[in-house]
């Protein structure tokens, strides 16, 4: 276990000082303020990081989720994980994208918005910060639990204001090859797209991801900003973000692209509705041995479940 | 070629069966634990299994097409790892990835093709590994040729359950089932040729 310096462990115990000291309120607290949104209308502003807002919730602050499943370590978080556009390899994406420049960074956002707009990192930085303990639950049966740090997604589309006509969202990762060398795979339509409905991509859970563990996202995670997505699959929190369109068609992502009958639009995390190849009803945590089940909706079933009221998921996945 | 048999010590068949064990120590010397030691030895077991399977099919041809009549008795320790390295791989899957949680287990091996073909060639397996001695070989007579040929369609549904299981990438996979058929198209020919 020779990945991390020692210097680099510090960082975490700051990281749940921190915490501590400011008592950040859990995901639960700031929940379905924007179910069913599905509207263009700007979002109002989300709650700042408030001590009493912990209180009220009960969350609680330590190195858990509100379910009370333990962190993966940062090691573990960051040294294995899918990132096609370096190495298929989980084990090695790591060193693979090791170098990998991050600055500049322009994000664009345009399509159906009335304020069309080119953010720099540093435009971002000032959007409102947000921790959130999310469980990670990838579609190949294995999760994670991750301290993300970000800001909501919708408070980046609250500028661009979206306008009455916009149905969807549609990220883009950066297109390059030669800092990027497994986009030189064949096997795939490059650039990596992803795709959100607007109500989906203005929920309170959207995040946006700059850092993870109260640090800088590496360049492994999908520095410098990618999406997090927490009750969807972890191949719809697309990396490396370098353009945002809103559109009136749903997008098609690289992975429908792929395997249409493997990977659909929605695809929220689901038990009852297995992968062609294997069952979705279990799942391994990674650093664990033995399986435990998943959950509908990956556990935020309150939060999010009331968007997709009549929808078939079975067709719908 | 000469018509005597050649003699090769036996530690250069044993250094190929515990090969891919090594190599894979050499791997996490150098590079450490993986993140997903139960993943990885998963698949390193299974791949293993799969190279010595083609291994050990290959030396018959090789014998009687190549010469290479020295190599002839390695058929059997390649063999035998082969599928020592497949119940490894099935241990691995069942008691540490698993926990030997049947409920979950019986989901995925009762529906998923890949599974199945997977089943199917460990079960052919075990019979081929409890009689792989000499002994089990004299008592069994001319049956024991008979039961052995079943490596072939264990080993088609070896080749199987690695190209049902990735995701996009099958050229390795290819690259096996279709050694492992051209291997088995030239023991079915020998075998036509020979009962004539």
């Amino acid at each position: 276990m020779s990945h991390i310096p020692s210097s680099e462990i510090t960082p975490e115990q700051l990281f749940w000082q921190r915490r501590r000291m400011f008592g950040l309120p859990m995901i639960a607290g700031a929940s379905a303020v924007l179910a069913a949104c599905g509207s263009a209308a700007p979002v109002s502003q989300e709650l700042p990081a408030a001590p009493e807002a912990t209180a009220a919730t009960g969350a609680v602050v330590g190195p858990s989720d509100e379910l009370g499943n333990t962190l993966t370590p940062y090691e573990t978080v960051t040294g294995y994980n899918n990132y096609y556009e370096f190495t298929t390899d989980k084990e090695r994406v790591k060193d693979v994208a090791a170098g990998f420049v991050t600055s500049p960074w322009n994000v664009v956002v345009d399509g159906l918005v009335a304020k069309p707009r080119t953010f720099g990192l540093e435009d971002l930085q000032a959007l409102q910060a947000a921790e959130r303990i999310y469980r990670l639950r990838c579609v190949e049966g294995w999760s994670m639990v991750v301290p993300w740090s970000g800001f909501p997604l919708h408070a980046l589309l609250s500028l661009v204001e979206p306008t009455a006509t916009a149905k969807y969202v549609r990220f883009e990762t950066l297109n390059d090859v030669t800092r990027m060398p497994g986009q030189s795979e064949p096997w795939y339509q490059w650039p990596y797209v992803e795709g959100l409905r607007l109500d989906e991509a203005m929920h309170d859970l959207t995040l946006m991801a700059t850092g993870v563990y109260g640090k800088p996202l590496p360049a492994q995670n999908g520095a410098p900003l990618r999406l997090v997505v927490p009750w969807k699959y972890g191949f719809k929190s697309i990396k490396a973000v370098v353009r945002i369109t809103l559109t009136d068609t749903q997008p098609t992502s690289l992975w429908m692209a792929a395997a249409p009958d493997e990977y659909g639009f929605f695809a929220n995390v689901n038990p009852r509705v297995d992968h062609p190849r294997w069952s979705q009803a279990d799942e391994r945590r990674i650093g664990e041995l033995g399986r435990r089940p998943t959950l509908v909706f990956n556990g935020y079933n309150d939060q999010v479940a009331s968007m997709y009221t009549g929808m078939d998921l079975r067709k719908f996945y | 070629m000469t018509t005597a048999r050649p003699r090769l010590p036996s530690y250069i068949v044993l250094l190929l069966c515990v090969a891919p064990f090594l190599w894979y120590s050499a791997v996490v010397i150098i590079r450490g634990i993986p993140r997903d030691p139960v993943a990885a030895l998963t698949s390193w077991s299974g791949t293993a299994s799969l190279l010595l399977l083609v291994a050990s099919l290959a030396i018959t041809p090789l014998v009687r097409w190549a010469g290479l009549k020295a190599i002839a008795p390695w058929r059997r320790p390649l063999g035998v790892s082969a599928g020592l390295y497949a119940l490894a791989h099935t241990l691995v899957y069942l008691g540490l990835d698993y926990g030997w949680a049947w409920s979950f287990i019986w989901v995925n091996i009762s529906s998923k093709r890949h599974l199945i073909v997977g089943t199917v060639s460990m079960a052919l397996f075990i019979p081929l590994l409890i009689t792989s001695t000499r002994g089990w070989q004299q008592r069994l007579g001319a049956r024991w040729r008979k039961l052995h040929f079943l490596v072939y369609p264990a080993a088609i549904a070896a080749g199987l359950h690695f190209l049902w299981l990735v995701k996009t990438d099958i050229r390795w996979p290819v690259v096996s089932l279709v050694a492992i058929g051209v291997l088995f198209a030239l023991r079915v020919r020998r075998r036509a040729i020979a009962s004539r």
